[in-house]
């Protein structure tokens, strides 16, 4: 059976998961006030199902924020039922499907969104509002990120010194600044096994690694804060060929930040990853810490995001619905299961998978 | 000695030490019992490591992608044909990879060594490999002897740590 489905998150429940009332819009207008609207289409083709075959792929985050702001997304599972569920505790949603064995699994999913780009005035402190239940959720160890052992250690010798919890944050973007670097070699985005890193001293690899990294000795220090999954989705503005994608084809794209909480600031992005991703790729490459080039990104992406980026979620050890191969680290690339296991994530020729971003 | 002499002295030198590489040595291992290795090969065929009691197996968990993995997997396929009529056997664990890619891999390269596909990346965590490459050496009697974590010295002293270990004698001229 062949039907396109129109995700509406709001009054869609599954068991266990409340969903907000108003989350999603109909391919709405876009906001006004220098928001930018894009449209992503991801297609999954698998090449060689074998017994049950599911599929899940990441929404845009079912929460809206600052900087973004979802106008919906529909979807089509060829053969199958299409579901979709959110976690808005995490800015989770899920589309999915299961064929039947025999069946040629194709599944299209169109999102789209409006982002527009933050920036934080850290010389302004002001009064913000806390939700404890949700800092709370940002204080806790996941699977790869421990927050005692190194990780607590580590992020006490950083940040000794440091007053209040601004000085704290910064102290730890600029060690990983400093002492971590990018690993051309590192496949995908990265695993994130911050105590892996810290207990062996290779301090490198790619987002998912050092945002991770920053993600889990932010917390180690008390300071609430969270890795934000995600993909580049349009070239950056402020000239750097490294931040942002080329293309329309956005497959390889994936790119992971993070945010902060400060008690006078509310949530600060964050990207130090990127800072090394500078480093290492910024034309002519392989750029000192102390480049124009560099010294300018370090310092806008401690407190700005420019958003020629989509936002998926903030979840860790995500239990995919219906998975029997168990949790994913995180959730920022297409997924399969087949009766032969877990299809690589990281190989969208053979999986096979394709991303598009488009402006509109 | 004379400058022949010291020429040839020299590049045999030469020649050891780059025999010996530049990877880990095995070690000693003190984590306790394997967990079970229990998977299909890349031909579909079921393939368990309990099976094997009675050889010496080497693990190695490797990717297509891992460089350290592909440069060191020649050197364990001569090894494994060196030492296979004493009871050796090497297992390549290929960890989460899509048959298609192993495939191609295995057709350009002629690798020839059983491999094993962990899919779903549980082998690789029931066993702790938290780096590629990583090897491990199970004894004759199913019992984790030696462990590398990264890229192997595969020079003598590889052969050397396993020897030892070997449940069988290098057959006599007579036997030939």
């Amino acid at each position: 059976m062949q039907r396109r489905d129109f995700l509406r998150f709001a009054g869609l429940t599954t068991s266990g998961l409340v969903i907000p009332a108003a989350v999603t819009r109909a391919f709405a207008q876009s906001p006004a006030d220098r928001w930018r609207t894009f449209e992503v289409t991801t297609r999954v083709e698998v090449l060689q199902p074998a017994g049950k075959t599911r599929v899940w792929l990441p929404t845009p985050l079912t929460v809206d924020t600052p900087y973004q702001k979802s106008l919906g997304s529909t979807f089509n599972a060829e053969g199958a039922d299409g579901k979709a569920q959110a976690d808005p505790a995490w800015g989770l949603g899920v589309v999915w499907a299961e064929w039947a064995p025999g069946a040629k699994p194709v599944f299209t999913l169109v999102s789209r969104f409006a982002t527009r780009d933050v920036a934080v005035d850290l010389a302004r402190p002001g009064k913000v509002a806390t939700d404890r239940a949700e800092l709370a959720r940002y204080l806790k160890a996941t699977e790869l990120l421990p927050t005692d052992g190194i990780v607590k250690s580590t992020a006490m010798d950083i940040t000794k010194g440091a007053k209040g919890d601004l000085e704290k944050a910064r102290a730890l973007y600029d060690w990983i600044c400093d002492n971590t670097f990018r690993n051309p070699d590192t496949r995908g985005c990265g695993t994130g096994d911050i105590k892996y890193m810290l207990e062996t001293k290779n301090l490198s690899g790619k987002c998912a690694d050092l945002n991770a990294l920053y993600v889990g000795l932010a917390r180690a220090a008390g300071l609430p804060a969270r890795d934000v999954y995600g993909i580049r989705v349009a070239k950056s503005a402020h000239g750097y060929k490294s931040l942002g994608a080329g293309t329309e084809n956005i497959t390889k794209a994936q790119h992971c930040r993070a945010e902060v909480f400060l008690s006078d600031f509310g949530w600060v992005p964050v990207d130090p990853a990127d800072v090394r991703k500078v480093v290492l790729e910024e034309p002519p490459g392989n750029l000192p810490v102390s480049d124009e080039k560099v010294t300018k990104a370090r310092a806008r992406l401690f407190g700005s995001w420019e958003m020629n980026w989509l936002a998926y979620n903030f979840a860790h050890d995500v239990a995919l619905p219906g998975a029997t191969k168990g949790t994913v680290p995180f959730f920022m690339y297409p997924q399969c299961e087949t009766a032969e296991g877990r299809l690589d994530s990281l190989d969208p020729d053979n999986f096979k998978y394709r991303i598009t971003a488009r402006e509109i | 000695m004379n400058r022949i002499a010291q020429t040839i002295a020299a590049v045999a030198a030469l020649a050891v030490a780059l025999g010996a590489g530049a990877g880990e040595p095995l070690r000693p291992w003190n984590g306790g019992p394997p967990p079970p290795l229990a998977l299909k090969s890349q031909a579909g065929i079921p393939i368990d490591l309990a099976r094997l009691r009675g050889k010496v197996v080497l693990v190695n968990f490797w990717a297509t992608w891992c460089a350290p993995c592909v440069e060191e997997m020649p050197a364990l396929a001569r090894l494994r044909e060196r030492l296979a009529s004493r009871g050796f056997e090497v297992i390549a664990v290929n960890q989460g990879e899509m048959p298609a890619r192993v495939r191609a891999f295995t057709e350009r390269t002629g690798l020839d060594l059983p491999i094993l596909m962990d899919r779903d990346k549980e082998a690789s965590k029931a066993w702790k490999v938290r780096a590629l490459p990583t090897t491990f050496v199970v004894d004759a009697a199913g019992r984790v002897r030696l462990f590398a974590e990264g890229e192997l010295d595969t020079g003598e002293a590889l052969e050397a740590a396993i020897l030892p270990l070997l449940p069988r004698e290098r057959p006599t001229s007579a036997a030939r």
